[in-house]
C-alpha cells in the first residue's frame, strides 16, 4: 500500500472520527482500530485486482462515514463530556499556548471567584466586607491565575525541551524549573503581602515545596501532551470537511 | 436467498456479535467473517456500522477488549481483540431467549393461512 493509499484511508476513517463529541483518547482508539479494520481490508481486495479497485471496494464496504459518525456518537458514553471538558483545559492541541493559558486562568478564576464569594458571604453581607478582605481576595485571584498561566506556560516549555530539541538541554530544563518554582513561591506569598504590607517568610519552604510538585506534575504531564501533540499533527492535516459537526 | 441489509439487522445485530465471539475471541474484521460465514452470504453489513455496535457491548459490559501487542507482520495500526464476558454470556442466552420467542409469535402469526 503506498502513502497515498494510506492517506485516502485516514482521511475516511478521519470523517468518521473528527466530528464526534468524545474524549481525545477515545477518539485515537477509535482512529486506529477503524483504520486496523480499513487497510486488512484494503489488502484482501488488493489482492483481486488494482488499488484503485480495491481503494473503490474498500470504501463501498465500510459504508458511509457521515452515517457511522452519527452511530458512533450514539456510543460515545456520557462521562466523555466531562473528560473532554478538561482535556480542552490543559491540553487543547490546535490552540496555542496563550489560549490554553487563558481558558485555564479563566476557569481557575471562575472557581475561585466562586468559592471566595462563598466565604465572604459566610462573613457577612456585601456592605460588611472590608477593603482589606476583598485585597485580599484580590491577591488570591491574582496568585491563582499566574499560577493557572505559567502552568501551561512551563508545560509547553517542557515539553518543547523534552521532545523537540535536537538534545535535551539539562541547562534549560534547570532554569525553567528554578525559574517556574519561584513565580510559584511568588504566588503563593502575593496574599501575605497585601494581607500584612510584608511577606510572611514563614511560608516560603511550604511555597516552594508547592512550586516542585507542580513542576514534577508538569514532567508527568509532558509525555502524554506531547503524544496527543503529535496525534493532533497526524490527523488534523487530512482533508476532511470541517463544517460537519454532531451535537447530541 | 435476498439479501438481509442494515435496517433488517436492527436490534439484532449487538446479539449476533455475541454469538459470533461465542466461538473465541476475535478482531472486528474477524466478527465480521464469522457473521458473515453464519448468514450463508445473505448478510450485506456496512462494515463500518459494526464498530458503533462493538462500543456500546463493550460500554454495557457485555464484551470487552484489548488491543493486540504486535501487528503480527501485518502494516498499519493495531487492532482490537473482543471477547465475552461472564455477563455478555447470559446477556447472549437471554437474547436467544427472546428470538426464540420472537420467532414462535410472529412465525405463528405469518404462517396461519388467511
Amino acid at each position: 500500500m503506498n502513502e497515498a493509499t494510506l492517506t485516502q484511508l485516514k482521511v475516511l476513517v478521519e470523517r468518521a472520527v473528527r466530528p464526534l463529541q468524545a474524549s481525545s483518547q477515545r477518539k485515537q482508539e477509535m482512529r486506529e482500530e477503524l483504520l486496523a479494520h480499513l487497510t486488512a481490508v484494503f489488502e484482501e481486495e488488493a489482492k483481486t485486482g488494482d488499488e484503485a479497485a480495491a481503494l473503490a471496494r474498500t470504501t463501498q464496504r465500510f459504508g458511509d462515514p457521515v452515517e457511522l459518525a452519527y452511530t458512533l456518537e450514539q456510543a460515545v458514553p456520557a462521562t466523555d463530556a466531562l473528560t473532554r471538558w478538561s482535556e480542552n483545559l490543559i491540553f487543547a492541541p490546535g490552540k496555542s499556548t496563550f489560549t490554553r493559558a487563558c481558558r485555564g486562568a479563566v476557569a481557575v478564576l471562575l472557581a475561585t471567584g466562586a468559592f471566595l464569594l462563598l466565604a465572604l458571604f459566610d462573613c457577612g453581607r456585601p456592605s460588611e466586607w472590608s477593603p482589606t478582605m476583598l485585597q485580599f481576595c484580590g491577591a488570591i485571584l491574582a496568585g491563582m491565575a499566574t499560577m493557572a498561566i505559567a502552568f501551561h506556560v512551563l508545560l509547553d516549555l517542557i515539553r518543547r525541551v523534552l521532545f523537540e530539541s535536537n538534545r535535551r538541554s539539562k541547562l534549560k530544563l534547570a532554569a525553567i524549573c528554578i525559574g517556574g518554582d519561584l513565580l510559584y513561591a511568588g504566588a503563593i506569598l502575593l496574599p501575605s503581602l497585601v494581607l500584612e504590607e510584608s511577606i510572611r517568610w514563614s511560608l516560603l519552604p511550604a511555597a516552594i515545596v508547592f512550586g516542585a510538585a507542580m513542576l514534577a506534575l508538569m514532567f508527568y504531564l509532558a509525555p502524554s501532551a506531547n503524544r496527543r501533540l503529535q496525534q493532533f499533527r497526524e490527523w488534523a492535516v487530512l482533508p476532511v470537511d470541517q463544517g460537519m459537526r454532531i451535537h447530541g | 436467498m435476498a439479501d438481509i441489509s442494515g435496517d433488517q439487522l436492527r436490534g439484532h445485530l449487538e446479539t449476533m456479535i455475541l454469538s459470533a465471539l461465542e466461538r473465541g475471541e476475535a478482531h472486528g474484521l474477524e466478527i465480521l467473517r464469522r457473521l458473515e460465514e453464519a448468514g450463508c452470504g445473505a448478510l450485506k453489513l456496512k462494515e463500518g456500522s459494526l464498530y458503533p455496535a462493538l462500543y456500546r457491548l463493550e460500554n454495557a459490559g457485555t464484551i470487552a477488549a484489548e488491543w493486540e501487542e504486535e501487528t503480527k507482520g501485518r502494516r498499519g495500526a493495531r487492532r482490537r481483540i473482543y471477547h465475552l464476558t461472564r455477563s455478555g454470556t447470559k446477556a447472549l442466552a437471554k437474547g436467544r431467549e427472546e428470538w426464540q420467542q420472537f420467532v414462535q409469535v410472529v412465525g405463528g402469526i405469518l404462517a396461519a393461512p388467511a
